[in-house]
């Protein structure tokens, strides 16, 4: 085991890895910006250091202030946190050229995965199905049609090198395709400068499920179940749970178990996060592969009571897992909400404020991994992460409602945040009933009308 | 404008203009405003002063911060001399001392010329980022 880990990070996050540090004994070492100086990572680290100025380009991406840290305090390994330098293949090179562990997975396997066509590559010569359309890009309309007639409408056409819907059309039917080709080659064109277009199947009422792994250097890999993540906006995730509420167990743990086996075909040493694109019948399609810790990791800690942040580091220490897949258990079911800096009447707009009053409702089956506290700054510099609350209960609906009851009794006063929207979900029937997609925050908009003024947090 | 969106026009200020002590000045015909952070004890580093000319306080210290994490060097490291002495008069923009890291070496000037008043840290000690590394007062 390590004497000293340095942690590359800030927030919550930073918080996390040093107390599972303290847990096992380490001693930490937290890096943080001139803006970050007051705050409570930097506190119950063993050591701090300064690494730059606010601007993350110059303190929490500055790689080279970062290693000249680990230098001068003597720290061994890195743990990078999410963010950040999580997933910078570049960075894990240096601290292993550095003589220092790294705490994940190696630089190939960063940078493997952070191409998206090399990850589905890998990860379809691995044994997981991606999702059917066009290798390449398409001609034209008619070479559009051939492969559309293969994998069967709808399809979606994609510009490649687009975002924010420009260049996308849905087309349901042979007939629609030609002009909806030439419609979306043209504004790709011009809001791109390329009018090449990718064809894809579409997935009408897709689940982002994703698959929390954990692989040790000696070929060891078990899962950790799913995480039904559909619930999000702009790609941001706002509620995550575990179980996903969308499969029967028998599917989800054989979706689980096909992941296993290709993560372990591929080598891949640490923890990871496979995400996929469930459709409505149940099938399963790889979308990208997290090469680190991810936020929504603790509902997983609570329904298999492994700790995965310290087994990260036991993994990167050269240690075995000390458990095999069968020794996994499920027990319960676990709710995370993102309490964010946001206003989601004002369609999720991020605030920055000094926190006044703060309370957070806790009591049984509750947990909250947060850095705040009250008359700490919210720095617009950074993330808007406040707070996750993580509910556990021996049944969905337990979760639910203690999620409801801890929320309720917060206070949060300084600044608009997302709980008034969180706590109107977790009363709303979809989300009660948990059939729910990824369109569930486009779907109700309704969500994130001003409340009429009642306690803090409550919305109801 | 609310409150905190001032505060981080000083911070980007001071991030993009600050000199090598973390402060900056701005001065017209009429006023002249400096702004620094405030130093790890809690005092500013910097005083805030407003109004005509000729009305300013007696110069005092000005404490030049460490403008990146590394090791310092406090010699010259042809002649191993050192580069600066207590006491020593400066000039603006002469070198006071070098800050290396990850082979990267960083130089440490004078923000204006003074007399070297203190030296807060030795040769080959190790520094974070904006630590206080020597002071010196400006001559007038």
């Amino acid at each position: 085991m390590f004497n000293k880990i340095l942690i590359a990070n800030r927030g919550e996050i930073a918080l996390r890895v040093i107390r599972a540090c303290q847990e096992l004994g380490v001693s930490t070492v937290a890096v943080h910006s001139t803006a970050d100086a007051d705050t409570v990572p930097v506190s119950v680290a063993d050591e701090s250091v300064c690494i730059g100025p606010p601007q993350v380009t110059k303190s929490y991406l500055n790689m080279h202030a970062i290693l000249t840290a680990a230098k001068l305090t003597g720290a061994e390994a890195i743990h990078p946190g999410y963010g950040f330098l999580a997933e910078n293949e570049t960075f894990a090179r240096l601290v292993r050229n550095s003589g220092l562990v790294f705490i994940g997975p190696s630089a190939d396997h960063i940078a493997r995965m952070g191409q998206k066509a090399e990850a589905r590559k890998t990860m379809k010569e691995a044994g997981l199905p991606i999702l059917p359309g066009s290798a390449d890009m398409v001609k034209d309309g008619d070479e559009a049609k051939r492969i559309a007639a293969d994998i069967g409408y709808p399809v979606l056409l994609k510009a490649a090198y687009g975002g924010g819907g420009r260049g996308m059309r849905v087309v349901a039917k042979e007939e629609d395709l030609g002009p909806a080709f030439a419609q979306a080659a043209a504004e790709a064109m011009n809001a791109f400068g390329d009018g090449s277009l990718y064809l894809e199947k579409f997935i009408e009422r897709p689940h982002h499920i994703e698959i929390q792994i954990l692989a040790d250097q000696r070929g060891g890999v078990v899962h950790l179940g799913e995480r039904e993540c559909s619930i999000q906006r702009r790609h941001q995730k706002l509620i995550e749970e575990s179980p996903s509420p969308f499969l029967a167990r028998d599917r989800a743990l054989q979706i689980c178990e096909t992941v296993r086996q290709a993560i372990a075909r591929i080598g891949y040493e640490g923890a990871g996060t496979v995400e996929l694109i469930v459709d409505e019948n149940r099938r399963f399609y790889f979308m990208e592969m997290n090469t680190r810790l991810q936020v929504e990791h603790p509902i997983t800690e609570e329904i298999t009571g492994i700790d995965i942040v310290k087994e990260q580091i036991r993994i990167a220490s050269g240690q075995p897992l000390r458990f095999r897949q069968d020794d996994v258990t499920f027990r319960g079911h676990s709710i995370e909400c993102r309490a964010l800096a946001e206003d989601a009447t004002l369609d999720f707009r991020p605030c920055t404020g000094t926190i006044q009053n703060l309370h957070f409702g806790l009591g049984p089956g509750i947990r909250v991994e947060t850095h705040i506290y009250s008359g700490y700054q919210i720095p617009a510099t950074y993330d808007s992460l406040l707070a996750k609350f993580i509910s556990w209960g021996l049944t969905r609906a337990e979760s639910i409602s203690r999620m409801r009851r801890a929320i309720r009794e917060t206070v949060i006063e300084g600044l608009p945040t997302t709980l008034p929207w969180h706590s109107q979900v977790l009363v709303e029937p979809d989300f009660v009933r948990g059939t729910y997609t990824t369109h569930y925050v486009a779907e109700h908009r309704r969500l994130q009308d001003p409340a009429p003024a009642t306690g803090a947090g409550s919305g109801s | 404008m609310k409150l905190s969106d001032v505060r981080d026009l000083l911070d980007t200020a001071l991030d993009i203009l600050g000199d090598s002590a973390g402060r900056v000045e701005l001065a017209d015909g009429r006023r002249r405003v400096r702004i620094g952070r405030v130093s790890a004890s809690g005092a500013p580093s910097a005083d805030a002063v407003s109004g005509p000319e000729g009305m300013r306080a007696p110069p005092e210290g000005i404490t030049i911060r460490a403008p990146a994490i590394g090791v310092i060097s406090l010699r010259d490291n042809r002649t191993d001399r050192p580069l600066v002495e207590l006491g020593q008069t400066v000039t603006q923009g002469q070198t006071l001392a070098f800050i290396s890291s990850m082979e990267i070496t960083t130089k440490v000037t004078a923000p204006a010329a003074g007399v070297v008043e203190e030296v807060l840290v030795d040769d080959g000690d190790g520094v974070e980022f904006n630590a206080p590394l020597l002071k010196i007062i400006p001559s007038v």
